[in-house]
């Protein structure tokens, strides 16, 4: 029961109407970042960190996580009423819910989905205060080996599980730590990769590449296909909501599996996009009203809607314990944590109880004020997207740049973004998996770190990460992970590829 | 992908694989060129500063030939998608290009001046007329600059425009 009582300690910090007015405002800058296609919920929480430089570090991870909630819904609106995901991960959404509202069924394809997301976030939470009081002292024990065990466990699993070709997600993995080895090296005062340009001797800034990457690259996958609004009517009568929420209990399985699918696949490394699919796959199969999936069955909305959200909150768990980011937008909010001078990690429970729980309660509040608010707002944002897109695009364009400067004031950092916003569309044509990258870059510095700290301690010998029980079990389960895809070359020998990727993130 | 009939391929998914398994190979060869400036080996401390980044580069450049030598395995299946149209690329490079102009002018001209420039230049170009056009512009630099300067601290680019209206 101490995280309960840790947990009503942290929302003496979150009530205050400082932070009321914070959540408002993240929440409704998110839907806006998720329903504007080109803007996405890791596009959204980098273009805002650079604000938050000066705010104290709990208002400022309230800004940020209530913006990603934001943008997670808006990425649902869209999906149902324009057939457009403003999110990778809100894709399978559109698969019953845009039939839904063809039908008239809007308002009850739009409730279902926020409430659903509502309560497949709910469940991560409270998975969350359940578990990391246990996860943080389970952590204390680490050391560097333990560390770089985790890490490295991290990356085998995104290639075990990522749902990218394994060689593309190496190649994603190596780029990411290679563009985080640029600049000066702490151990030798070296400078690493820096081919005597000035501008890459502070190294390259991770924000600038995901805006380039996420902002610029989603923008140009836009503009190939010509946009085709074709807008159902977006009003929602409160009888029609009541009606829809009533109906919700009916799919308690589908909200209880998608629930659990979402919360395993956003502590380990899957992330929101991969948990929705999975969720609205296995449903189709196991459901017995899978015959009308497709076609506008509330079930299709609520498998990938819950498990999405509980993805995308129980993400938080992994970054905050073990420094381990599972989903891009963990990712910069990590970063986020470096740069406010928290150390992300067992610690961090121990010495910023007040961030840690003012967080994870703020984050029971933000959730309801985001179905509230989100609820209130479809008709306004809905005429934002009556605006042509040829008009939002070089909105997005300006937003971006002025991002990308405000993260260290150069102008070289415009010219990355640009350079980024190519790769970011390549990588998405050809599935390479982006997430493993920005993983990558923002924690290759602590995992070289924790490495090399390693072998300083064990003398350079590779038997430090087979020392004890604890690491050495980390260290094989990575193993097997990495050797994963080798094993399922074998049992299922080559045939060939079924064309391109389902995986979009 | 679901490419519309009407627009013809321009590049085939083997071509874009192969031109990324190039870009993966040249990325590889600079990182483990560029790591080669420090000690690539195994003292008693561990690895020296070089060595990370040389294996980095090193797996890249494995990996970009394994993803090659895949991509000319199923060689058949993939040259026969489209991965590109003419049509889709031509909207790609329209939009594209004024944000390279953009970036080129943000710093020399000042981002205030340069945003204005494009927003007002991308809105007539695809025929939103002149009134939206300018009214866009206005309405972003002015947001920007109350947003930035003043609210949130962040002074952005300023070039001779700023300077001569004495703002700064």
């Amino acid at each position: 029961m101490e995280n309960l009582e840790a947990l009503m300690h942290g929302f003496t910090v979150a009530l205050t109407v400082h932070h009321m007015a914070l959540m408002i405002g993240g929440v409704l800058l998110g839907i806006l970042v998720g329903v504007l296609p080109g803007l996405g919920a890791p596009n959204g929480v980098t273009l805002l960190l650079p604000l938050t430089f000066t705010m104290d570090p709990v208002s400022a991870i309230i800004l940020l996580t209530s913006t990603y909630w934001g943008a997670l819904f808006g990425g649902s609106t869209t999906s149902i009423l324009f057939n457009i995901p403003g999110e990778p991960s809100s894709v399978a959404t559109t698969f019953d819910g845009h039939p839904m509202a063809r039908q008239g069924r809007a308002a009850e394809a739009l409730t279902t989905a926020f409430l659903s997301a509502g309560f497949g976030a709910l469940v991560g939470i409270v998975t969350i205060t359940l578990l990391s009081s246990f996860v943080a002292s389970f952590a204390l024990r680490f050391a560097p080996p333990e560390y770089f065990a985790v890490y490295f466990l991290a990356f085998a699993s995104f290639v075990a599980f990522g749902g990218g070709k394994p060689l593309k997600t190496i190649v994603s993995i190596v780029t990411g730590f290679a563009l985080a080895t640029v600049g000066m090296d702490i151990v030798s005062g070296g400078m690493r990769l820096t081919f005597d340009m000035p501008e890459l001797i502070r190294g390259v800034s991770f924000l600038v590449v995901v805006i380039g990457l996420f902002g610029i690259g989603e923008l140009l996958l836009t503009m190939e296909e010509t946009l085709e609004f074709r807008p159902v009517s977006a009003h929602l009568s409160p009888r029609a909501v009541l009606q829809a929420a009533a109906r919700l209990p009916r799919y308690w399985v589908a909200l209880l599996r998608s629930a659990a699918i979402g919360v395993w696949m956003g502590i380990t490394p899957g992330g929101p996009t991969a948990a929705s699919f999975m969720s609205y796959g296995i449903a189709r199969r196991f459901s017995r009203n899978g015959a009308r999936f497709g076609r506008g069955e509330p079930e299709g909305i609520v498998s990938p809607e819950t498990a999405d959200h509980a993805a995308g909150t129980a993400a938080m768990l992994p970054m905050l314990a073990l420094g381990v980011p599972s989903s891009a937008t963990a990712a910069v909010m990590l970063g986020g944590l470096m740069i406010w001078g928290l150390n992300p990690g067992p610690m961090l429970f121990i010495e910023q109880r007040d961030f840690v729980w003012g967080m994870i309660s703020s984050l029971y509040l933000s959730n309801v004020v985001a179905v509230v608010l989100v609820l209130a707002t479809v008709p306004l944002f809905a005429a934002i997207l009556r605006l042509p897109f040829t008009v939002v695009a070089p909105l997005i364009v300006v937003i971006c740049a002025i991002s990308a400067w405000s993260v260290a004031s150069a102008g070289f950092d415009l010219w990355l973004m640009l350079v980024f916003g190519l790769v970011g569309w390549g990588m998405k044509k050809l599935d390479y998996p982006i997430a493993p990258l920005v993983l990558a870059m923002v924690i290759g510095d602590k995992a070289e770190d924790a490495f090399r700290q390693s072998m300083i301690i064990s003398h350079g010998s590779f038997g430090i990460f087979w020392g004890n029980a604890l690491v050495g079990g980390i260290s094989t389960l990575a193993i097997l992970f990495l050797l994963w895809p080798v094993v399922t070359l074998i049992r299922r020998p080559a045939r060939a590829e079924p064309g391109p990727a389902e995986h979009l993130s | 992908m679901d490419e519309s009939t009407e627009d013809s391929p321009l590049l085939s998914r083997l071509a874009l694989e192969l031109l990324g398994a190039l870009v993966v190979l040249g990325f590889g060869i600079t990182v483990a060129m560029g790591a080669l400036e420090h000690p690539v080996a195994w003292s008693d401390q561990g690895p020296q500063a070089g060595t990370l980044p040389f294996w980095l580069g090193v797996i890249a450049i494995l990996a970009s030939l394994g993803i090659a030598g895949q991509a000319l395995a199923q060689r058949r299946v993939l040259a026969a998608q489209g991965v590109l149209g003419r049509q889709a690329a031509l909207r790609i490079g329209r939009f594209l290009l004024p944000i390279v102009a953009l970036v080129a002018l943000a710093v020399p001209l000042g981002l205030y001046l340069t945003m204005a420039l494009y927003l007002a230049g991308m809105l007539l170009w695809q025929g939103h007329g002149w009134k939206a056009a300018l009214l866009t512009a206005a309405a972003a630099v002015l947001f920007s600059w109350f947003a930035f300067e003043h609210w949130f601290m962040l002074p952005l680019p300023k070039g001779p425009i700023e300077a001569w209206l004495g703002l700064y």
